[in-house]
């Protein structure tokens, strides 16, 4: 009888005799060790083709337990988290849901850890969601009668338990030896997936089943087929406009134009000419995503180049620190005194700059988890009222009672901004949401702001003002 | 090591040729000389000083500045915050925080200049005290110096490394490796948690090990770059070698062709192989008795399986061309026993006997285990300090008689 074991992120099947016909579909015969092997990925598919042909074979893989879990306090799902769970499990439990921030992914994993009651995985982005996510399991997870103890890996922290939240990087170097471990492995801003190092976590695991979350899967580069492909098809999703008025807070967009300063557009513009020159010479018009890196590599090989590099990086910070924001910036938090506002930024130095000229507090991902908590539960209790970042709130990070949002400044991509747009979009009884965008006036930032504009997320909100 | 942007190299037709710096260079030993001596001159000092000075000379303009500087920082430790700026800012954000909640301004320059004057401070001094405690103004409390010769070697090595890190296939070719630098070699590879497939090239003195991890069969991916970068300065060890990698650069496939004419040090202790004199005389014991075998200090290493290798401390060959090794366990190394038995009951092999000292053979779980062993009955034995040739020659001959049954 053959047998099947884990070994590395792989599956290995003995005895190794060699063949022609590989023992089930995915294996390859390794040279290297003299045995037939497999991604340790297809164990779900070796499970159904077994079961299928009538195959007799020996699991030494399968490391993880069935788990008899249940709610610690009852959850009443909304519809559409009700539809999404249906869809996903009559998806034999493999794929993806797409829901905008503030619609309940978290609840909704939670209901399916519940459903498929397995040892599980979750992977996280960031050390923030993965202390959030602990937060939520172990409030709403009982295995048999008692509390469900939460295991991390990220963080400094390494304690794999059944049910068990992981960094995407923590995940990656552990995977080769608790792939065998999980048979569920949930997947929060799955859109990170078709990283290549990341791709890794989905094929070392040998979980039959699998959940993506994300508020928005598509990816500029369009592969969010990888997803796909590593997780499971796209089963649900629902877009904000959609979930407006039902789940999440109305909210309006406002452009906000500041002039810079004479010395400011003096530097800017000599700055633009320099760069925009290089690109005229060089013959490159920005035309399709690969120009970018056509750009690229030309500045680097030569001295005019570089210049130019120097100059498109000083162009952009020029705009987007420009003086003109700070003053607008603080007329608005004038206009919402007492409301609960988040200052975006596109680099930590601007995050900094806000945090010392308004003297507010500031979360980048140089802030200690200590403070990083302080912040957030002062922001949550309403002792804080204004919170400036510069990526690290982008996605995720639960921060319920946001209502105004402030962008300085950010790069054109529309999962950024709809992202940015979905932290202040939180439900509350008569709230309606805020969005300002701050850009330099007759600079490149308004190229960039009329690009993402197209997202259908700012259809129907306010005009420019 | 280096991150992407420190690496220095050129493509052409296809290959990647990092650019190597002379380790020998006067000016560079000065330039890495006046680098250590800032580094140490900074030791209770803010590391934003240490920039400001290397920027500020003449020798930080040097292209490979910014490079040294990253190895000479992964080498400091920074003075651990004891959280006093993170309190005193908690205070400040909550008093202006409640400021702006009780008086509405008509411009941020008021309420700075409020603020300021109810914390009886200028405001530049408190804007500066705010955020004093990130990553550019901590402190350096302990630097581990090197040589500058060291460090431009180190340089060299990272070069290499930081392609590795982007390397998918990797090949080394090992020329008449000793038996010392082949079980340094595939322990190292062992410890950094690599794969090999073994062939000898047409020059039967070659060793050409594939490097790589178990998935790498199913995904042309650079999941593995780590390790090797990691592996590539024990290659440094040794003697005649050469690496051929492919290399993925934004999106495009480079050859890399190394060897040890780049004369590169390893920053890695090296792992010396102790082989006792005990062996030597044991060797010559046995010879002097005659018999069907002459025993040698062993030389080969034997795969067992599963990418497992076992290093014989003597090999017994026959005139008719039979080769026997013996592998000693002794209490350093007990702890391979377990995980060779298993192996070898698995997979029983002809040409391998194997000797465990009694200490070893006593202990809980061990004497068990060997009891258990199928394999071990036919081919093992135990001694006290030294195998004698009497008890080598009984498990010679067990070994030769169940494999001939």
């Amino acid at each position: 009888m053959i047998s099947l074991r884990f070994e590395a992120g792989t599956l290995v099947a003995t005895p190794p005799q060699q063949s022609a016909d590989a023992p089930w579909s995915g294996f390859t015969w390794d040279q290297r060790t003299s045995q037939w092997r497999a991604p340790a990925r297809c164990y779900r598919q070796l499970l159904t083709d077994a079961r299928d042909l009538g195959q007799q074979w020996q699991d030494r893989a399968r490391d993880y337990q069935t788990i008899n879990l249940n709610l610690a306090e009852p959850i009443i799902p909304r519809t559409h988290q009700t539809e999404a769970l249906r869809a996903w499990r009559d998806a034999g439990k493999a794929g993806c849901i797409a829901l905008p921030t503030g619609a309940g992914k978290t609840i909704t994993a939670v209901l399916a850890i519940v459903m498929t009651g397995r040892s599980t995985l979750v992977v996280v982005p960031t050390i923030d969601l993965m202390q959030q996510w602990e937060q939520v399991l172990s409030k709403y997870l009982r295995a048999e009668s008692s509390p469900c103890k939460i295991g991390l890996l990220g963080g400094g922290t390494h304690d794999p338990q059944p049910i068990t939240v992981a960094t995407y990087d923590s995940a990656l170097i552990h995977i080769e030896r608790l792939g065998a471990k999980f048979g569920l492995l949930i997947f929060d801003e799955c859109h990170h997936l078709p990283a290549p190092q990341y791709q890794t976590i989905a094929l070392a695991s040998i979980a039959p089943f699998r959940l993506g979350l994300s508020a928005t899967m598509e990816r500029a580069d369009g592969r969010e087929s990888v997803v796909y492909d590593l997780v499971g098809p796209l089963v649900y999703e629902a877009k904000i406009q959609e979930m407006v008025a039902k789940v999440l807070a109305p909210y309006d967009v406002f452009n906000i134009q500041v002039p810079m300063s004479a010395e400011e557009r003096l530097a800017y513009e000599m700055a633009r000419a320099t760069y925009t020159s290089f690109l005229k010479r060089s013959g490159i018009r920005f035309n399709q995503g690969a120009d970018w890196m056509q750009f690229v590599r030309m500045a680097a090989r030569s001295a005019d180049g570089r210049q130019a590099m120097r100059a498109y990086r000083e162009q952009k910070r020029l705009a987007q620190a420009a003086s003109g924001k700070l003053a607008a910036t603080w007329e608005i938090l004038m206009r919402h005194a007492g409301e609960q506002i988040i200052v975006f930024t596109d680099d930590n130095a601007m995050a900094y700059r806000i945090g010392r000229e308004f003297f507010v507090p500031v979360l980048t991902h140089q802030t200690r988890p200590k403070e990083r908590k302080a912040f957030l539960d002062g922001f949550r209790t309403g002792s804080i009222s204004v919170l400036a970042t510069s990526r690290v709130l982008n996605e995720g990070v639960d921060v319920p009672e946001a209502s105004v949002g402030v962008v300085l400044s950010g790069t054109g991509t529309v999962r950024e901004h709809v992202q940015r747009l979905g932290r202040i979009l939180r439900a509350r009884p008569g709230k309606r949401a805020v969005l300002y965008e701050v850009i330099a006036q007759g600079t490149s930032e308004y190229f960039v702001n009329q690009r993402r504009r197209q997202h259908d997320a700012y259809q129907g909100s306010a005009p420019v003002s | 090591m280096l991150t992407k942007d420190l690496l220095r190299y050129r493509n052409r037709k296809e290959r990647v040729h990092p650019s190597l710096i002379d380790p020998k260079d006067v000016k560079l030993l000065t330039l890495a000389e006046e680098l250590v001596e800032s580094f140490k001159r900074h030791t209770g000092r803010r590391l934003s000083e240490l920039d400001d000075e290397i920027n500020c000379s003449e020798w930080g303009q040097n292209p490979h500045c910014a490079g040294l500087r990253k190895l000479l920082l992964d080498r400091c430790d920074e003075v651990e915050d004891d959280g006093q700026i993170a309190t005193k800012r908690s205070n400040l954000l909550a008093q202006a925080e409640k400021l702006r909640r009780e008086v509405v301004f008509a411009s941020l320059g008021d309420f700075q200049a409020e603020f300021a004057k109810s914390q009886s401070c200028d405001l530049t001094s408190l804007q500066e005290q705010l955020y004093a405690d990130l990553p550019e103004f901590r402190v350096l409390k302990e630097f581990k110096a090197i040589s500058p010769s060291a460090l431009l070697h180190r340089y060299n090595c990272a070069q290499i490394q930081g392609l590795m890190m982007m390397a998918e296939d990797v090949e080394i070719i090992i020329k008449n490796p000793s038996l010392e630098e082949r079980r340094s070699f595939f322990r190292s590879l062992k410890f950094q948690r690599l794969m090999s497939e073994i062939s000898s090239g047409e020059d039967t003195s070659e060793l050409r090990c594939k490097l790589s991890g178990p998935l790498r069969i199913f995904q042309n991916s650079q999941s593995y770059g780590l390790r090797l970068a990691q592996f590539f300065p024990y290659v440094l060890h040794l003697k005649r070698w050469q690496l051929v990698a492919s290399i993925k650069l934004n999106g495009k496939y480079f050859t890399l062709d190394v060897d040890q004419k780049i004369a590169v040090e390893s920053h890695y202790k090296k792992m010396s192989v102790f082989v006792p004199p005990e062996i030597t005389s044991f060797i010559a014991t046995f010879n002097e008795r005659g018999g069907k075998y002459q025993a040698s200090e062993g030389i080969e290493h034997m795969p067992i399986g599963q990418q497992s290798y076992c290093f014989p401390d003597v090999t017994f060959a026959a005139s008719d061309g039979t080769k026997i090794h013996l592998e000693l366990f002794h209490r350093w190394h007990a702890g391979q026993l377990d995980g060779r038995l298993k192996a070898l009951d698995q997979n029983p092999m002809r040409g391998l006997i194997v000797g465990v000292s009694e200490d070893v053979a006593k202990a809980s779980g061990v004497s068990q285990h060997l009891a258990d062993s199928s394999w071990f009955k036919e081919c093992g034995f135990t001694f006290k300090t030294l195998p004698t040739p009497k008890s080598v020659s009984g498990a010679l001959s067990r070994h030769d008689a169940h494999f001939d049954k």
